[in-house]
């Protein structure tokens, strides 16, 4: 008799624990708090080491967006100038260019920064495949390339760094025709049997989809309860180059200095560059895109850029984006020195400029008209 | 693949049901577990334990023959050179290369790529005591190399333990079809698995990566830092290594075979001796039965029985690492074993009867967990200099200050070393509050607890899985 017991409640145990699980898995999507993963760009730990957290991200903004009923919303995409390193989320392209939006009389434009470091064009290409899957439109797009995307890759940096999974899935005759080039930087075509599972469980049960998310949350409380700051989201010193004694040392290293090379691009689709591209831009037809080139501080690196080399190929940058249908802002020379980080990157300020820079031109490139009848003129004011 | 990965946990759920569910093939499906899981490390590391299992086994059968002697001594060189080349060829080489005169001698640039095979000093030791057994006759052959496979391979223990008899394991394993399914097995099982993951994430993981920063400016710590680096890295390997040795428990406990308890709360040990009595339990009771007793043990004076602490120590030390940090801890804790005989025997000659009251033996808890604390200094800095600095300040006490920072850190320490004594008190009345857990608190209440302990272990797990400290050795 009490073993009958103790295997009855055994059994109740077993299947009480089966439905919290379940109520979990259930719930954990409506009680996520997207600020913790994503505030004004996607935090970079969060996604750092494992990228099928992308998907959360992903999945809450289409929520929030059905949610609010959001018509009109900007997507960002690029690398570490459009993610606004290294300076903190509250000094990057999307705050600013909210907060210029909400200060010139447009309270409800919305930016969802989804760059990330290191991002590449395969990878952009890749997000626009996602977001499509996720019903987030692309209608209004802002992307940055950088002069360095161009040059030629002797491997490195593989033409999509993050997402190549995604890319494998989402449109395998691409990921087919630049495996090559994915490989030759260390990437695994078949992954292990264990790493597949992994990913499967990982990217499938919400407790693990969400941990992040809950663990930050814990510990916003925690840091709530005992009067103590949050932590900074900077990614490293924010401040102006010409306080930075070692910049131009690292500069020099190979991986920096390949990246101001003199020798002339390929700008045809056998750069993957271009093949990529050339495939954002078909995709993009008919929809409003903004293609910013990342400006070099011209101060810092003024022998480089100066090289008729250099010029010669940003010309070419130039004469190819030209001739796309999209809205193209090369920003060489355009933000002064005073407003750079480093050789790239750039200080809050110069990041205000951007926003300013990029502001004006998706007002512009929408057209006064329809700004006119969404808004009753006040893009004017922009 | 690692016990807290949700890969592993998929494996282990999948592997019991079909246990459970095909008893006529336990042998079989076991076995084949063990090869997947072992193969997730590696074809190579899995071909080689096959290979030596293989030979093994061949010549255990031929202990019972005439010629025994001379099997035993094969098998025991096989598997001893297995583990030196492996393990300590690129150490015995690299001091070779150091002594005078021979300086110009290259080390073969295949020999510098040799990939640890992942948990060979444990079936090294596992395979010898085996070996040993038989040839003393304490044991019996395994009765197939179906069974012997899933001695020498059973993925609870391959990797780090804790490190089995043929006389405690091979019955069980030969009895497979006829275990039960038990809900005490799996209670004891899941509450095993449960207190290694709570060890491992919750306090092993976020202690490495202090230790790490503490012992990377090693060489330029002050008193207080040094004793906290100490302090830390005591609770990171204890915490790190006894959550391996529970979960692998808990894991056997699932199957219904148990494993032996490989540590007992280690740190309230009174002294030396008793400390080696509950640290590592299997690797203790491996070096005094085919270490120390072989040498001599204390039966050749005491000199002698010194000195046999004393080597037996220093092997245990090499066994860990191919470094000579390790072997220097090894010897450390042969001296304090030896220290602690020699004050034994200044008691028993003087006749000194001193009563081991509770502030006595605080005392002497207190005492044995700091030395041991210095023995892993030894253990875990990055070279004998650094470990030499580190203990050079933490002994020179006329230099600590202690400030806020430490004052926290300190506050940390002593709440690892409550949970210590936690530990203790659970363990010594495990059955009372299991009994009162399950009278007071109705089914649907304890789900609700078990589905928290395991939101709460996912969302503080790291993403990057870190390894156990002792897969290293």
């Amino acid at each position: 008799m009490a073993k009958g017991f103790i295997k009855a409640t055994s059994t109740i145990v077993i299947v009480c624990f089966m439905m919290y699980m379940l109520v979990l898995q259930l719930a954990l999507p409506y009680w996520a708090n997207l600020n913790f993963a994503y505030q004004y760009r996607i935090k970079y730990d969060f996604i750092v080491n494992e990228t099928v957290n992308l998907d959360v991200i992903l999945e809450q903004i289409a929520a929030q967006i059905k949610r609010e009923k959001l018509q009109d919303y900007l997507i960002v995409l690029g690398d570490s100038v459009a993610y606004s390193g290294p300076g903190p989320s509250s000094q990057s392209l999307a705050y600013y260019m909210e907060d210029i939006a909400r200060q010139r009389g447009w309270p409800d434009l919305r930016v969802y920064n989804l760059a990330m470091p290191a991002m590449q064009t395969g990878d952009i290409y890749t997000m626009l495949l996602k977001l499509e899957r996720h019903g987030i439109s692309s209608d209004h797009l802002i992307f940055n390339l950088i002069y360095a995307g161009f040059a030629e890759r002797n491997p490195d940096p593989s033409i999509v760094f993050w997402l190549q999974n995604d890319l494998k899935e989402l449109d395998p005759d691409t990921y087919q025709a630049v495996l090559p080039q994915l490989e030759s930087n260390n990437y695994k075509k078949s992954e292990r049997l264990q790493l597949k599972v992994h990913n499967y469980i990982v990217s499938h049960l919400n407790i693990y989809r969400y941990r992040y998310l809950l663990r930050k949350d814990l510990e916003k409380r925690y840091y709530q309860a005992c009067n103590i700051p949050l932590p900074d989201d900077s990614l490293g010193d924010a401040g102006i180059w010409t306080e930075k004694p070692g910049l131009n040392k690292m500069l020099q290293q190979q991986e920096y200095a390949k990246g101001f090379s003199a020798k002339s691009f390929d700008m045809s689709e056998k750069n993957p560059q271009i093949l990529f591209l050339n495939k954002i831009i078909a995709r993009q037809k008919n929809k409003q895109t903004i293609i910013f080139l990342a400006g070099i501080n011209d101060v810092l690196l003024r022998e480089k850029v100066r090289q008729p080399g250099y010029m010669q190929n940003l010309k070419l940058i130039d004469h190819y984006l030209a001739g796309k249908n999209v809205s193209y802002v090369n920003l060489q020379g355009r933000i002064d020195d005073s407003r750079f980080s480093d050789h790239v990157h750039l200080t809050a300020k110069g990041y205000q400029e951007l926003s300013k820079i990029l502001l004006d031109r998706y007002v512009n490139s929408r057209g006064l008209d329809y700004m006119d009848n969404r808004n009753n003129g006040l893009a004017e004011n922009i | 693949m690692l016990f807290q990965t949700p890969e592993f946990i998929a494996f282990l759920i999948i592997t019991l049901v079909l246990y459970y569910k095909l008893p006529a093939a336990r042998s079989c499906l076991l076995a084949l577990a063990d090869l997947l899981f072992y193969l997730a490390a590696g074809l190579n590391g899995l071909l080689l334990l096959a290979a030596v299992s293989a030979v093994s086994y061949y010549l255990s059968i031929k202990l019972g023959s005439r010629h025994a002697r001379v099997f035993l001594t094969l098998a025991l060189l096989l598997n001893i050179a297995n583990l030196l080349f492996f393990k300590y060829i690129v150490f015995f080489l690299n001091n070779i290369v150091k002594i005078p005169g021979l300086e110009f001698l290259e080390i073969p640039g295949a020999l510098l790529n040799i990939i640890q095979p992942l948990g060979i000093s444990f079936y090294t030791f596992q395979l010898i005591a085996y070996l040993v057994d038989i040839y003393r006759k304490k044991c019996e052959p395994a009765r197939s190399l179906l069974h012997f496979w899933l001695f020498v391979s059973f993925f609870a223990n391959v990797v780090a333990g804790p490190i089995m008899r043929g006389n405690e394991l091979i019955p069980q394993l030969e009895s497979l079809a006829s275990i039960r399914f038990s809900g005490a097995s799996l209670r004891l099982g899941l509450a095993y698995f449960t207190l290694g993951l709570c060890k491992k994430i919750l306090l092993a993981d976020y202690l490495t990566v202090y230790v790490d920063q503490f012992f990377v400016q090693g060489s330029s710590l002050a008193t207080i830092q040094a004793w906290i680096a100490a302090y830390l890295f005591t609770f990171q390997i204890y915490y790190d290594f006894s959550a391996y040795s529970e979960m692998a428990m808990g894991i056997a406990c699932l199957f219904g075979i148990n494993l032996k308890l490989n540590f007992a709360t280690p740190y309230l040990s009174s002294n030396p001796s008793e400390f080696w009595r509950r640290w590592h339990i299997t690797l203790s009771n491996w070096i005094r039965d085919y270490l120390y007793i072989p040498l001599g043990g204390s039966r050749r004076g005491e000199l002698r029985r010194y000195l046999n602490l004393f080597a037996a120590m220093s092997i245990s030390g090499l066994w860990h690492g191919a470094a000579w940090t390790f072997v220097v801890w090894g010897m450390y804790h042969g001296v304090l074993l030896i220290l602690h005989n020699i004050y034994k025997k200044i008691r028993l000659v003087q006749r000194m009867a001193i009563n081991a009251g509770s502030i006595l033996n605080a005392i002497s808890i207190l005492i044995t967990f700091h030395l041991v604390c210095i023995g892993w200094v030894f253990f875990r800095a990055p070279n004998l200099n650094t470990a030499l600095h580190m203990v050079y300040h933490m002994l020179n006490p006329l230099n600590m200050t202690i400030d806020r920072a430490s004052m926290k850190y300190l506050a940390i320490i002593a709440m690892l070393f409550s949970l210590h004594i936690v530990e203790f008190y659970l363990r010594q009345n495990y059955d009372y509050l299991s009994a009162l857990w399950r009278k007071y608190f109705p089914a649907p209440l304890r789900a609700l607890a078990y589905a928290l302990i395991l939101l709460l272990l996912i969302t503080f797990s790291t993403y990057q899985p870190n390894s156990f400290i002792y897969f290293k050795f």
